[in-house]
């Protein structure tokens, strides 16, 4: 199942089936309208409403339109391939990954190529009507169709400049990446339900007197997919199982990936369809990596080679948005069950502890000699913390506090004057109930 | 014999290679298809089932065809030198070399010329035939068919042209296109351990002046062929070679040094060393994981900042290492059915490799302990295999190189907390005393 939709992943994402779909209605487009042209010229003798051109100019319309169009297109295309790579040199190389491959570029590019295909079909049927007729009598419809065509090729072609300038701002970018995130957290973890049963703190332990065999990863390669459901069926009944890695785990060849307890046949083969490795990580089922990916443009932003504190702050507000998210939410249980007695203990999932800290970790190293970005990291824990007040979660406010206290440390430890140290430390919330003091 | 590779492999990397031969077969199919066209023309008035062209029509079509896709071509080739120029900037100058030169770029470049040709040919050779109007002729409309299809294939093949560069300026492409590189030279170079491999290290040198053969040029050395080296000398000659492959050797220093009987044929020793202006991967294990550290140091620099990129790069040496660790190396030391002793005191071994990979990284990682940890969890990864493989020698290489990390943490100036960090993931990891190694943490975000 995760297979297939690692398959219908890689097949929406060609670069040729939509172009080739417009291709193809080029060509029925040419045939149609010719025909139509054909029926037109015998009722009527002419088209008076559109416009009436002679062949020649006809064909000097059509392969204007058709060269200038591929020209265009090829220039732009180009061109903006430099804009990617000056932008991801900005950002992050990560982010500006689906070049050319989104939906709305490849229409643009198959407008172009259809507008083409359009234009060399009518050309070739462009003749004189009779072998010594001087009259006038050029395909009318089919030739302001190609008109149309290329003024709509002109404007998707303006489009895509527009779409592809926008798509490489940094607030686009960082936005983009957030509702994604926020996409996947809604679908992967469940809304919370405090009446649902606290998790136990640790699995419980495998039952050591049964034999154990492990499975070692078969290649290397980043795990973009694990399906507990299809690890579960294959294993024999009454089985135990522990995840030995995780999704956005990069995985070695030979290094274990799931230690199975218990008795009965089991093959490595039906095991590996669990799951699926590829050549980079993917967001499918993979929160953080989305947290990873803000983190990244932040922390390229606070380089000194780049030093643009304000895109900081918009990664840093936005990675609250997704952290309060995440709060709101449960993780998807530690250890799943079925009724044939497997079990299946996943100890290295990430927990909301574990979010937080790779949202705020490197960022407060990074931050350390720009007061401002401090300043901000503390506002938005303070906010987180509110929120979690009202939520009612108290159990995990005591980790923002020690991140408060790593922004403090921070300070203190660092060579800034001492009016900004006074800044930041002024800054420092003083969370409700008090215990916010150090 | 390496020679013959070195010429094979300039031919296959020659930017003309491809692309001629498409002009060729472009060539071939303009003939062939009016060749059939006039044929079957004479024998039944026009080809009825295709398009039923003009020659006037012809003429537009071939024409604006054959301007517009080497236009495009142009432009697209040109603007993508570009961003080469950009991403190398970007990652590190040495890893874009061959970019022009891949076959796919090479099989683009060869259907848009192709159908340049083909169309300029197709349109030489139309001409209006009978008596009829000059604007009514038959037209070869099978040729003009098929220039279409050429004109819409050139254009899809621009379009993938663009994407594939795109794609393949990423770094996470970069990175994974250099692993599988090196993996398979791995995998053809470092094979199981010969038999005749000395088992107590290196035997002493002979008594005796020896000759010794000065490098004739600058350059990189690329490969050695060993048989060839020996082949020089008179037998039971001892040989001694001190670069080793992947060295960069200044003229009229020593390069081997023999002790034998004969002077060595000076011809014989030149033909076993191929000696270029720059280095490449055909024996060069090393060069792989070279590329790969340096585009971790450009990722690590402060003005990049670019910490997960240098986070890929760790993990996928990870995975070169341990296909190195399990594999025996090649001896340092041959000898050969007729006495002779051939010592390349220039050879890596495992923990060489291990630094190589690791050390740059880690004096670089010092500022971001995220980096330091993903090292240990990496090295901790590493010692598993290693571990299971059975080879508790190797092992040593991989734990000397985690204590090192940690002395690096300890020596960087962090604050409590990070380094508290750094101590808590060694103690897991079992590269730091005190309670008993749990099991692996999981490795990732």
């Amino acid at each position: 199942m995760i297979q297939l939709q690692a398959l219908a992943e890689r097949v929406r994402g060609s670069l040729f089936w939509v172009p080739m779909l417009f291709v193809a209605v080029a060509s029925a487009l040419a045939w149609l309208v010719l025909r139509l042209d054909v029926a037109f010229v015998d009722d009527l003798g002419r088209t008076p409403l559109l416009v009436s051109t002679t062949v020649d100019s006809a064909r000097s319309l059509l392969s204007t339109i058709a060269g200038a169009t591929i020209t265009v297109a090829g220039i732009v295309f180009s061109v903006t391939v430099v804009s990617v790579q000056l932008a991801s040199s900005q950002y992050s190389p990560r982010v500006l990954r689906n070049f050319l491959r989104d939906r709305f570029q490849q229409r643009v590019i198959g407008v172009v190529v259809a507008t083409f295909t359009y234009c060399m079909f009518v050309l070739a049927s462009i003749r004189l009507p009779e072998p010594d007729a001087t009259v006038e009598a050029a395909p009318s419809l089919a030739v302001t169709v190609a008109i149309v065509l290329a003024v709509v090729s002109i404007l998707a072609i303006v489009g895509f400049i527009d779409h592809s300038a926008r798509s490489m701002q940094a607030g686009e970018i960082i936005e983009r990446v957030t509702a994604e995130t926020r996409s996947r957290i809604r679908s992967l973890y469940l809304p919370r339900d405090e009446r649902r049963s606290p998790e136990p703190v640790s699995p419980s332990p495998p039952p050591l007197d049964a034999p154990k065999r492990v499975l070692r990863a078969w290649r290397s390669g980043w795990v973009q997919q694990i399906s507990t459901d299809a690890l579960l069926r294959v294993a024999p009944p009454g089985s135990y199982l522990r995840l030995d890695t995780r999704v956005g785990a990069y995985v070695i060849e030979d290094t274990p990936i799931l230690t199975v307890w218990g008795h009965g046949e089991l093959d490595d083969e039906p095991l590996h369809q669990g799951f699926v490795f590829g050549r980079s990580r993917t967001m499918q089922q993979d929160v953080a990596f989305g947290i990873r990916q803000l983190v990244d443009i932040g922390l390229r932003a606070l380089s000194t080679g780049v030093n643009d504190p304000t895109t900081a702050h918009e990664v840093i507000e936005h990675l609250g948005s997704l952290l309060a998210e995440l709060f709101q939410h449960d993780l998807p249980p530690r250890i799943h069950t079925d009724e044939e007695g497997r079990v299946l203990a996943i100890p290295d999932r990430p927990e909301h502890a574990d979010h937080v800290d790779h949202a705020l970790d490197q960022l407060r190293v990074a931050a350390a000699g720009q007061p401002a970005v401090l300043v901000d990291l503390l506002a938005t824990i303070r906010s987180l913390d509110e929120l979690l007040a009202d939520l009612g979660l108290d159990h995990h406010r005591p980790q923002l506090r020690a991140h408060i206290r790593l922004i403090v440390e921070a300070v203190e430890f660092g060579s800034l004057a001492p009016a900004d140290r006074h800044r930041v430390l002024a800054a420092v919330p003083s969370l409700r109930d008090g215990e916010g003091e150090r | 014999m390496i020679r013959i590779r070195a010429i094979g492999d300039r031919f296959r990397g020659s930017l003309f290679y491809v692309p001629s031969l498409f002009v060729v077969l472009a060539a071939a199919l303009a003939w062939g298809v009016i060749r059939f066209e006039s044929g079957a023309v004479s024998g039944g008035g026009s080809t009825r089932l295709l398009l039923s062209v003009t020659v006037e029509s012809a003429r537009s079509i071939l024409g604006t065809i054959a301007g517009a896709t080497i236009t495009v071509a142009g432009i697209v080739f040109s603007v993508t030198v570009v961003s080469v120029q950009l991403a190398s900037t970007q990652f590190t100058p040495r890893v874009l070399r061959g970019f022009l030169r891949d076959r796919f770029q090479q099989n683009i470049i060869g259907i848009i010329v192709g159908t340049f040709t083909y169309c300029t040919l197709v349109l030489a050779t139309i001409r209006v035939t009978g008596t009829g109007d000059r604007d009514e002729a038959a037209a070869p409309s099978l040729a003009v068919t098929i220039a279409i299809v050429l004109a819409v294939a050139s254009i899809l093949g621009i379009v993938a042209f663009i994407d594939h560069s795109a794609r393949s300026m990423q770094v996470g492409h970069i990175i994974r296109r250099v692993t599988a590189e090196t993996r398979e030279r791995i995998a053809v170079l470092y094979g199981d351990a010969d038999d005749d491999e000395h088992p107590d290290g290196i035997p002493p040198e002979p008594a005796g002046e020896p000759a010794v053969i000065r490098a004739w040029e600058d350059g990189w050395i690329q490969q050695l062929s060993e048989r060839v080296l020996c082949g020089a000398t008179s037998p039971g000659s001892y040989l001694r070679v001190d670069s080793g492959v992947g060295a960069f050797v200044v003229e009229d220093t020593p390069l081997v040094t023999v002790w034998g009987d004969d002077v060595p044929d000076l011809r014989r020793v030149q033909e076993a060393f191929v000696i270029g202006a720059e280095r490449t991967m055909q024996q060069d294990v090393m060069f792989g994981i070279r590329q790969l550290v340096d585009i971790g140091l450009r990722a690590l620099s402060t003005g990049v900042n670019d910490p997960t990129t240098a986070y890929e790069v760790i993990v996928h040496l990870g995975s070169i290492l341990s296909d190195v660790l399990r594999r025996d190396l090649p001896p340092r030391v041959r000898t050969d059915v007729e006495g002779r002793t051939l010592v390349l005191s220039g050879r890596h071994d495992h923990g060489a490799h291990v630094e190589r990979a690791f050390g740059q990284l880690r004096i670089a990682g010092a500022g971001q302990p995220a980096v330091l940890i993903r090292l240990l969890r990496t090295l901790y990864l590493l010692d598993e295999v290693m571990c299971e493989a059975g080879h508790q020698d190797r092992r040593a290489a991989i734990r000397r190189q985690a204590e090192l990390v940690i002395a690096t943490a300890e020596q960087a100036g962090y604050i409590d907390a990070d380094l508290e960090d750094i101590h808590r993931e060694a103690r897991i990891l079992g590269f730091l005393a005190s309670e008993p190694s749990a099991r692996g943490a999981g490795h990732g975000d």
